[in-house]
C-alpha cells in the first residue's frame, strides 16, 4: 500500500493512490464483464434471464474480493 | 432524437452511486487533511469504499443492457 | 424496451455524424482531415524538439530551454516519479506519447483545424495497445518467461485454490482487455464529448443570432458565442490534461509490470 512516510504527500505516493483506484475500478468492471458475459451465453443457452443475474451478482463479489485483496488489507 | 428507456432507468440508478463515491471523497479528503500521518490507512480504506460504490454503478449498467 | 423519438425543426444539431469527413482530395482518395491533423501534429512535434536540439548549449537559450523543460517534465514529473529509477530507460517512449497525444488533441482548438484527431478512436487505440504491449513485454522479462507473468498475474498467492476458478479470468481480463480499453475510451470520449460542445455552442449561437433572430434569439445566441470562447480556453485545459492522464497511466502500468517480482 502507500508508504508510511506522512510528509510524501506528492509525487509517488499520490501516483500509487491513482493507479490503485483505477486498478479497482477495472478489476471490478471486468468481473462484472466476464462473468455477466459467461452468465448470458448460459442464458441464451438455458433461455432463461436468470444466469445474467448470478453472472453479474458472481462477477460482482469476485471483483470486489480482489480489491479486497490487492488494495485493502492493512 | 431516439433512445432506449432502460438507459434513463440507469442514469437514475447511477446518481446513488455518483452521490456515494462523492461523499466517500469526501471524507478521505478532510480525514488526509486533518491527520495526514493516516493517509496510508485511509487510502486503503477510500479504495475499498469507491469499488464498493462503484459496484453498484456497473451491475447498474449490466441489467440496463442485459434485461 | 421502449423507444422514442423527438423532431427538431430548423436547427440541424451536431452529432456523431460531424466526426467523418469526406476525403479530401475528392472521391476516391483516402486522405481525409483527421490524417492531415495527425501528419501536421507529428511534424510540428519533430521540428520543435529538432530546432530546440539542434544547437545545444551548456547555457540554454529560450527554444532549447523551452525544449529541455518540456522534455524534462516527462521526464520527472512522469518517468520517475511513477516507475522510478528505472524509469529513464523508458523516457524516450512516454515523451513521444505524450507530445503526440497533445498536439493531436490540441488541434481541436486551432483555428482552422479545429478537430481533436484524437477522438476517431483508431488514434488511441493503436498507442492504447502499443501501451499494452510494452507493459506485458517488461512484465514477462521481469517475470522471466510467459508462464510465470502469467501465473503471476492469474494466481496470487494466499487465496483458496477453488476461488482461482472465479478469479483468474477476471484478473486476465482486467489487465490485458480493461486496461488499454479504459485508455481508449477516457481519451476518445473526452475528445469527443469536448469537440461536440464546442460546435454545439458554435452552431447553435450562430443559428439563434441569424437564423431564429428577435432579441430574444439575438441575446441568447452572443451568450452562447461567448460561453464558447470560455469553453475553447477549457477544452484546451482538457485535452492537456487527456494527453498527461493517458501517458501517467501508461508509466504507471510499466512501473507496476517492474514492481511484481516475487
Amino acid at each position: 500500500m502507500a508508504d508510511d512516510h506522512p510528509e510524501d504527500t506528492t509525487g509517488a505516493a499520490r501516483r500509487k493512490g491513482e493507479a490503485d483506484a483505477w486498478g479497482a475500478f477495472g478489476l471490478i468492471i471486468s468481473g462484472v464483464l466476464v462473468w455477466g458475459l459467461i452468465g448470458g451465453l448460459v442464458g441464451a443457452w438455458l433461455d432463461s434471464a436468470l444466469p445474467v443475474m448470478v453472472g453479474l451478482l458472481l462477477g460482482m463479489g469476485g471483483g470486489l474480493y480482489l480489491v479486497w485483496f490487492r488494495y485493502g488489507r492493512a | 432524437m431516439e433512445g432506449n428507456v432502460n438507459m434513463v432507468g440507469y442514469g437514475l440508478a447511477a446518481i446513488g452511486p455518483g452521490i456515494g463515491i462523492g461523499l466517500i471523497f469526501a471524507a478521505y479528503i478532510s480525514g488526509v487533511a486533518r491527520q495526514p500521518e493516516a493517509r496510508g490507512v485511509l487510502q486503503s480504506i477510500a479504495i475499498l469504499g469507491f469499488a464498493l460504490a462503484e459496484a453498484l454503478a456497473i451491475i447498474g449498467i449490466g441489467l440496463a443492457f442485459a434485461l | 424496451m421502449t423507444t422514442w423519438s423527438i423532431a427538431a425543426e430548423g436547427f440541424q444539431s451536431p452529432g456523431p455524424a460531424d466526426f467523418v469527413y469526406p476525403p479530401l482530395f475528392g472521391e476516391g482518395t483516402f486522405f481525409t482531415k483527421p490524417m492531415l491533423i495527425t501528419v501536421l501534429g507529428s511534424v510540428a512535434v519533430a521540428v520543435f524538439f529538432y530546432l530546440a536540439a539542434r544547437r545545444a548549449q551548456r547555457v540554454p537559450g529560450k527554444l532549447q530551454y523551452a525544449g529541455e523543460s518540456a522534455y524534462g517534465f516527462v521526464r520527472n514529473s512522469i518517468a520517475l516519479d511513477s516507475i522510478g529509477k528505472e524509469g529513464i530507460k523508458y523516457v524516450p517512449y512516454l515523451a513521444t506519447l505524450f507530445f503526440f497525444l497533445a498536439a493531436l488533441n490540441i488541434s481541436g482548438i486551432i483555428p482552422v483545424l479545429q478537430f481533436p484527431a484524437t477522438s476517431r478512436i483508431a488514434f488511441p487505440l493503436f498507442l492504447a495497445v502499443v501501451s499494452c504491449v510494452i507493459f506485458n513485454y517488461v512484465g514477462i522479462r521481469r517475470a522471466h518467461g510467459v508462464g510465470r507473468y502469467f501465473k503471476q498475474m492469474m494466481f496470487p498467492a494466499g487465496i483458496p485454490w477453488p476461488v482461482y476458478i472465479l478469479l483468474a479470468p477476471i484478473e486476465f481480463v482486467s489487465t490485458i482487455i480493461i486496461r488499454p480499453l479504459t485508455l481508449t475510451l477516457r481519451l476518445t470520449f473526452n475528445m469527443f464529448a469536448g469537440h461536440l460542445v464546442l460546435v454545439l455552442f458554435i452552431l447553435g449561437g450562430e443559428y439563434l443570432v441569424f437564423e431564429y433572430s428577435g432579441v430574444v434569439g439575438i441575446l441568447a445566441g452572443s451568450i452562447s458565442l461567448l460561453g464558447s470562447i470560455v469553453l475553447t480556453f477549457f477544452e484546451g485545459f482538457v485535452q492537456l490534461l487527456q494527453a498527461y492522464v493517458f501517458t501517467l497511466l501508461s508509466a504507471l502500468y510499466i512501473g507496476g509490470a517492474l514492481a511484481d517480482e516475487h
